[in-house]
């Protein structure tokens, strides 16, 4: 429970919100000031009238309630509202204490959800004291920090893997190009009976054209039990390569993953399974990096959405390194990078469900953080 | 003196009236049906614009001492009885490429009736006639293109009549020029109905194949082709029609009577082929559509036509054309197209319409370059070994606000380097043009290519071709941008006719692409190596911060 340092007092005592100002797009500029809406940075301008740092909590559409932080001096936009004054409360903890709200039960808005400034400033909120503040922001701002660098490590990784396939793939020596069709054991994959619960969250990810949105692929939000995997999908073990052949998502880009572990696959997707003396992250890299051209085969008409024809994709031509010292030397460059990408995704993963733990305990003043309690004991 | 000026109609607002002209129909009628409803009332009230424009500079020339009256013969004033009918003469309207409609189906008497009160006849009942009645007066349009279904009871009196307030607040730009013939060509239902398209896409399921072309690629096509006077222009996948307008332009700023352009069309969609008979009508253009919607494969509404000029930008990759039903066809002289994909149909469809020297530009997706499925290699090295293709285009991304497959162009010329009058010399060579880097964006989603830049590239063309005349040089290969190629380069390279592969790089980077590779590798190493120092300190902080707790 919180002790004698937290307070309960109305959400307007903690900071004064303001709504953002309008900023239709042809009038922007270019220039280095981040523009803030309901779902985020949404663009740069020139003009940065809010100094920072800033929290921002979208107040309309889909994105209400959710809340940014932002360094700098920043442009909040007019659907969403700003800390115009964080009253001597700690940003970091104030943008903590906003994410951890849950705003859904004040909206006043119909059909279009919006928030009301004046609808939440009643809001009870416990609050501690300031040093205490500061200690939770740094426990929770240290877990931020590894989560986003473990993030630019993982996309720095692949882009560095792909640089590589680009030089070397050049080089006649030691490479032949290769129809995709030949590379690999194609499948095709399906979709269980959604109305039968035996078939469903299991253990084994499910990957669909909506799923697939990181190239490791090594768990989806939807699982299958093994008897589902069984019964109208498909299993593919790991080191297959799975690319959305149907979909809305083609229509702007291609998306392709090599997989962590065994998955089923829906069938808006393709597997493949690369045949031996075949490198799965190799050949995943050469469909990687022949993204533009694939995207010249999609098909508009007909469907109502984007589709990749398999016979096309198949007629591709990809350049391989032949078996012997350059696939070999070729696999040791790009093999650790791959590996290393797909364990930071791993680790981030538990990394954020630590944070979301730990952030609602944190901020209700449940779990308490040891020497910051004896700062304020002494203080006291 | 001219009629005063309109205002020009603010793209934003067309916008936001036609966004609350659907809220004022949701609830009567479903999304798919909202857009034809409105485009058709959009089209009664932009003719009757025309018209009133149009009308007012022909009472102003009927004033003592006005020009009308010496062109018609008159000394002094008219009789008084003469000058309504002369105001009504069709002749003097559609003579001027201005659309005429009957006194009876005019906007103010549909937005009169909206403002009254009587209950008979209904309002709907008042639309109805209107667009019949502009039906029989026009020939152009046949029966059933316009919607006439206003008074079917389904959306209620109260609805139409707001909704028939709301859209007379639409202004348009002037669209009588002070010569007193039209002026303007934009494909005004073309952007009223993508913007339907964009808007309720999600409402409707996205329709595939449906997207409209974007107004810089339709220039650049009709700039390579010019089209001149006296020719017949053919586009089977005509969509709303915007290429027949840019085309008769072309004609009419490069001298040419358009009124003297013969135009055939063909749609496979029945909205989308009454949308083009009401662009072209407002257009004052006339043109043949065929009987029906019909498929251009299957059903070819023009059988016997032998066209000068063919243009079109059909679906991309279409892979449910009916192919397997058609086996031998007299068109594919080239080959049998695969079942699995369009694409060499419609090129050599296209090219079976040629008249002797006849010329085509296709917009296509970058994978009819390249593609050796389903014989399609086959198909396009007999095309480029017959001397069939002049031209190759890439084009840029992002030129098409509604996909961002890759698309480029082709132009083909019939008795290229023989008997072709627009390719007369060149036999046994292809120019290659890589514009992938050209064009600047007009929203963050959205690529347009500049006048300066169509220029380009149609000036590289024009001289290559070998036109002389004021602006073209003698025609140069540029590095990176344009390169004539001969056939037993094509040959080496199999005949794939991807632009990049031939034109080489600008000489300002050297070969970037070898560059680029090497200078990023080391880039993103030294990127990769410091995020591992920042990822080791960093856990370092999160091991005592977690201690903390």
């Amino acid at each position: 429970m919180a002790g004698e340092s937290w307070k309960v007092m109305p959400l307007s005592s903690v900071v004064r919100l303001k709504r953002g100002y309008d900023l239709p797009t042809d009038t922007r500029q270019a220039g280095s000031y981040p523009v803030v809406g309901s779902a985020g940075i949404s663009g740069w301008h020139n003009q940065g009238p809010v100094e920072g740092p800033g929290v921002v909590v979208g107040r309309s559409g889909s994105s209400m309630g959710n809340v940014t932080y932002v360094e700098g001096p920043f442009w909040p936009l007019n659907t969403a509202m700003f800390v115009e004054d964080f009253l001597s409360n700690d940003p970091q903890y104030v943008y903590h204490l906003l994410s951890h709200l849950d705003f859904s039960a004040f909206n006043s808005g119909s059909a279009q959800q919006s928030l009301n400034r004046n609808y939440i400033a009643g809001i009870p909120v416990t609050i501690p004291s300031f040093p205490e503040q500061q200690a939770i922001s740094e426990v929770l701002g240290a877990l931020d920090d590894k989560i986003a660098v473990n993030e630019r490590i993982a996309e720095t990784a692949l882009h560095l893997a792909e640089a590589l396939y680009a030089y070397k793939s050049s080089y006649n020596e030691g490479w032949h190009s290769v129809r995709l069709g030949k590379t690999a054991r194609w499948l095709s994959g399906g979709t269980p009976k959604t109305s039968e619960p035996s078939y469903w969250d299991g253990d084994i990810p499910w990957i669909s054209a909506a799923s697939l949105k990181s190239p490791w692929i090594d768990d989806s939000e939807r699982r299958v039990t093994p008897l589902g995997a069984e019964n109208g999908t498909r299993l593919t073990p790991e080191g297959s390569i799975i690319f959305v052949v149907r979909g809305m998502s083609l229509t702007s880009e291609f998306r392709v993953g090599l997989t962590q572990r065994e998955v089923a696959f829906g069938q808006d997707c393709k597997a493949l399974i690369p045949h031996t003396g075949i490198d799965a992250a190799t050949l995943f890299l050469a469909i990687k990096t022949s993204t533009p051209e694939i995207l010249g085969f999609v098909d508009l008409a007909g469907h109502g959405t984007g589709r990749l024809a398999t016979d096309r994709i198949a007629e591709l031509s990809v350049r391989l390194p032949e078996n012997g010292a350059s696939a070999d030397d070729f696999r040791r460059s790009v093999v650790p990078l791959v590996e290393r990408a797909s364990a930071t995704k791993r680790e981030n993963r538990t990394l954020t469900a630590l944070r979301d733990t730990l952030l609602p305990q944190l901020v209700t003043g449940k779990l308490r953080i040891k020497d910051a309690e004896r700062v304020v004991e002494d203080a006291v | 003196m001219p009629p005063r000026k309109k205002k020009e109609a603010q793209p934003e607002d067309m916008k936001s009236i036609l966004w609350k002209s659907a809220d004022k129909l949701r609830g009567s009628l479903d999304a798919a049906e909202y857009k034809h409803f409105v485009l058709g009332l959009v089209f009664l009230k932009y003719v009757s614009a025309a018209m009133e424009e149009k009308r007012a500079q022909l009472e102003e020339g009927l004033r003592p001492g006005g020009w009308l009256l010496t062109d018609l013969g008159f000394e002094g004033e008219p009789p008084a009885t003469a000058v309504p009918q002369i105001l009504e003469d069709r002749e003097l309207y559609t003579g001027a490429g201005i659309f005429y409609v009957p006194p009876t189906a005019r906007w103010e008497v549909v937005l009169e009736r909206a403002k009254g009160t009587l209950d008979d006849p209904t309002l709907g009942k008042v639309i109805d006639t209107a667009m019949e009645t502009i039906e029989k007066f026009n020939t152009s349009l046949k029966k059933g293109t316009l919607p006439q279904q206003y008074n079917s009871g389904r959306v209620d009196e109260t609805t139409l009549a707001g909704l028939v307030k709301l859209l007379d607040r639409l202004t348009f730009q002037a669209q009588v020029g002070e010569d007193g013939q039209r002026v303007g060509a934009r494909d005004l239902m073309g952007e009223v109905y993508e913007y339907f398209l964009a808007q309720f896409a999600l409402q409707e399921g996205r329709k595939g194949g449906e997207y409209f072309t974007p107004p810089s690629v339709v220039r650049l096509l009709v700039e390579m082709l010019e089209p001149k006077e006296g020719e017949r222009v053919l586009d089977p996948a005509c969509g709303s029609g915007g290429m027949f307008v840019q085309a008769e332009k072309f004609v009419e700023t490069h001298g040419g009577d358009r009124m003297n352009v013969a135009v055939y069309g063909q749609e496979r969609n029945l909205t989308t082929w009454r949308l083009a008979h009401m662009n072209l009508a407002i257009h004052g253009i006339e043109a043949d559509l065929g009987e029906g919607p019909a498929d251009s494969f299957r059903d070819d509404q023009h059988g016997d036509l032998k066209a000068d000029v063919v243009l079109a930008n059909p679906p991309f990759n279409i892979s449910d054309w009916g192919g397997e039903l058609l086996g031998l066809d007299d068109r594919w002289t080239y080959g049998t197209p695969p079942v699995g994909n369009a694409n060499f149909a419609w090129i050599q469809h296209m090219a079976s319409k040629f008249a002797p020297g006849g010329r085509a530009g296709i917009v296509l997706a970058n994978g009819s370059m390249s593609s050796k499925l389903g014989g399609e290699g086959d198909i396009r090295r007999a095309m480029v070994e017959d001397d069939l293709v002049a031209c190759m285009v890439a084009l840029p991304g992002q030129l098409f606000r509604s996909t961002q497959i890759p698309a480029c162009l082709w132009f083909l010329g019939e008795g290229k380097g023989r008997h072709s009058k627009w390719v007369p010399e060149r036999k046994g060579e292809v120019l290659f043009i890589d514009a992938r880097e050209l064009g600047v964006m007009a929203s963050r989603t959205e690529r347009v290519l500049t006048e300066e830049e169509l220029g380009r590239i149609a000036g590289a063309f024009r001289a290559w071709r070998g036109v002389e005349g004021e602006g073209v040089g003698p025609y140069e290969d540029v590095p990176g941008f344009c390169r004539s190629v001969p056939l037993d380069e094509l040959r080496e390279h199999d005949f794939v006719l991807t632009p990049g592969r031939y034109v080489g790089v600008a000489e300002a980077d050297v070969d970037p692409d070898a560059e680029l590779a090497e200078e990023r590798v080391a880039r993103l190493t030294k990127e990769l190596f410091g995020l591992f120092e920042e990822s080791g300190r960093m856990e370092a902080v999160v091991r005592e911060q977690l201690g903390r707790l």
